[in-house]
């Protein structure tokens, strides 16, 4: 499997904010973030208006022992809590797959 | 009952229950829409609460749950996740055990 980041975003994009603050709380082994808002464009038109303050759509595979023996309940609300304020903000929804190491060499 | 103990009653006395945008008829989301036909592929009962109606059970909701997005799905008073652990759970097969909660926990 390629460990390598899928894309080197730049330092100022919110993609980038994620990762480090996610790298900061988790110690990832690995961990990789795509944006995909242009997957979502329809949230800013008719009903959707609502959402339309909301920031981006993104979805980030992270591995981190920080995982190990916790239900995933509890490990979306570790990146949940290391992602702060971005929730709500530059982020209106964050997908995510969280692997222990082990979990992830099985995958 | 204000908002806030409305919230965590019907969590507590509901066997199945998912805040969503939309309703489970016409879900408003995708992250939503994917919970809506997890929880149908089941055939079990559940309450959806359409978090559009009042801005203001989005943010009762969050500081109950501790958890920031939209859609929430819970058993028997326990928060199972949003869309992506629904999914997976339901991928696993483990999905089903989950819902047999539901269940076997007496409602008031």
């Amino acid at each position: 499997m390629d460990m390598t980041p899928h894309e080197s975003p730049d330092i100022n994009s919110t993609a980038s904010i994620l990762q480090d603050r996610i790298t900061d709380a988790l110690t990832p082994a690995v961990l990789q973030i795509v944006d995909d808002s242009h997957l979502h464009k329809d949230h800013l038109q008719g009903p959707k208006l609502l959402e339309a303050q909301g920031g981006g759509h993104f979805t980030a595979t992270i591995v981190s022992a920080e995982f190990d023996g916790l239900p995933l309940v509890q490990r979306h609300r570790l990146v949940y809590a290391a992602v702060g304020d971005l929730m709500g903000g530059k982020v209106h929804a964050l997908s995510m797959k969280t692997l222990t190491p082990a979990e992830w060499e099985q995958s | 009952m204000n908002l806030a103990e409305q919230i965590k009653h019907d969590i507590e006395t509901t066997p199945i229950i998912l805040y969503m945008k939309g309703t489970k008829e016409q879900p408003q989301c995708g992250f939503s829409n994917a919970v809506v036909q997890v929880l149908n592929s089941y055939g079990v009962e559940f309450k959806d609460v359409n978090i559009f109606e009042d801005p203001e059970i989005r943010v009762r909701l969050s500081e109950y749950s501790n958890w920031p997005t939209i859609p929430q799905l819970f058993v028997s008073g326990e928060l199972i996740g949003g869309a992506d652990i629904v999914v997976d759970l339901h991928n696993k097969g483990e999905m089903s055990t989950v819902l047999e909660r539901a269940l076997v926990t007496p409602s008031q």
